[in-house]
């Protein structure tokens, strides 16, 4: 009976912790514009963290979204030019129980892709300690995707999580960055309030199962020849010319070229955080 | 000893119940618009006034508010600032439509027409268009606005 007790009591002490470990970080994630430019941009991204699994997303698609809408229901033509980019490109959730992440693009519009991994973060903890938002946080070394990180955790939030695809340590990432600083997350706020979320975002699009080798080698062919689609539908339609808005004959094969050849150009000169 | 336990149980309950709310670590909320304050002088009438200038910033620094406020007693000139509301609405606009606005402004740093074409295709669900033409067409209009200056 006095087993029962205990078994009991302690089943309440740990439904009322995980209960209590729903809330979101706000990080500020700055990266230099391109590969090898010193301009750096930084734009809001969230960790959401829920009982058993947490979400880590940009505020671009959201505000996108939001933009959109606001101008439709305006009667306002939508300026695709000046809506907000995912600096990320994508989303993640994590299921810190399982070790796995499930790793969502956000860049080709209409078809994206899913893909699960296990990433094997091996972390060195080291003496270094300095403070983030009034907690106390230590160092900690990785390296991931072909590069080296430096993260500093915070023991106080026992949670084991953190920015992107980066978990593992005995404290919630506050900060980290690579060591050229390419790629840098900087907690700025927690809150219990979730006032940004990216679910139903997520549950509206059709997203492509496949492996992460597999999305790497797909992706790798898109950056190649991002307009071979358009190219393939223009042979097979015959469509070789179109108006424009002004009413102007536009070539739709120089168009193409056009555009693949500044896609390419941009492609080249990404920064991207995997390597 | 059987209403022991419960009453141990119901102090068990709200001390975590309290807890909750109470004892966690959130030292600090979402920084979700920053708002720039300053004091300005403003002579008006041969008297200086001091104006409260606030400026809301969004994402990427961008300007989403801004507010304008005569600090004192005498309203002489919060009157003639409002009795002239066309012309506040047109500064409005000019604030509000300036590249560095969170609405009006252009790009974000990071602008590719790469993403841009993504967002417009995806936006109008060109592939889903029943032909190949339709198709086409869409995806077309999409390049045309994004990858052209």
């Amino acid at each position: 009976m006095r087993k029962n007790i205990i078994l009991f009591l302690l089943f309440v002490c740990f439904s009322f912790s995980v209960t209590a470990q729903s809330f979101v970080v706000q990080y500020a994630y700055s990266k230099h514009v391109m590969k090898d430019s010193t301009k750096i941009v930084s734009q809001n991204t969230f960790l959401n963290i829920d009982e058993n699994q947490s979400t880590f997303f940009s505020e671009a698609p959201y505000l996108a979204d939001s933009i959109m809408t606001s101008d439709e229901k305006l009667g306002k033509k939508i300026n695709f030019k000046t809506l907000p980019n995912n600096f990320l490109s994508c989303h993640i959730r994590k299921k810190l129980s399982s070790k796995g992440i499930i790793y969502y693009s956000d860049e080709f519009g209409e078809h994206e892709y899913k893909y699960s991994e296990e990433p094997k973060l091996s972390w060195k903890i080291g003496k270094e300690s300095k403070e983030i938002m009034g907690f106390k946080v230590y160092l900690a070394k990785t390296r991931y995707a072909g590069r080296n990180y430096e993260a500093y955790f915070a023991p106080e939030i026992p949670i084991q999580d953190g920015p992107y695809k980066f978990f593992g340590l005995p404290g919630l990432i506050l900060e980290i960055f690579d060591e050229k600083k390419d790629h840098h997350f900087l907690a700025v706020g927690i809150s219990h309030e979730k006032r940004i979320s990216i679910d139903a975002l997520i549950a509206q699009k059709k997203y492509i199962e496949t492996t992460k080798t597999k999305f790497v080698e797909m992706r790798k062919n898109h950056i190649e020849a991002p307009m071979k689609r358009m190219f393939e539908l223009m042979n097979s339609t015959q469509i070789y010319e179109k108006k424009d808005a002004n009413g102007n004959v536009v070539d739709v094969r120089k168009l193409l070229n056009e555009t693949q050849r500044k896609m390419i150009e941009e492609y080249k000169k990404e920064n991207k955080i995997e390597l | 000893m059987k209403k022991q336990f419960f009453l141990f149980l119901a102090l068990l309950a709200f001390s975590f119940h309290y807890c909750n709310d109470n004892n966690l670590f959130y030292k600090n909320d979402l920084k979700e618009v920053k708002i720039n304050t300053v004091v300005i002088k403003k002579r008006f009438n041969n008297k200086i006034y001091d104006l409260k200038v606030s400026v809301g910033e969004s994402f990427l620094g961008k300007v989403s508010s801004f507010s304008v406020e005569v600090l004192g007693n005498d309203t002489t000139l919060e009157k003639v600032l409002l009795a002239n509301k066309e012309n506040i609405k047109n500064n409005i606009v000019a604030i509000t439509s300036m590249k560095s606005s969170a609405k009006g402004g252009k790009g974000n740093g990071m602008f590719t027409v790469g993403n841009c074409t993504s967002n417009c295709t995806s936006k109008w669900h060109c592939s889903d268009k029943p032909t190949e033409s339709g198709a086409l067409l869409c995806a077309l209009d999409c390049v045309l606005e994004c990858s052209r200056a």
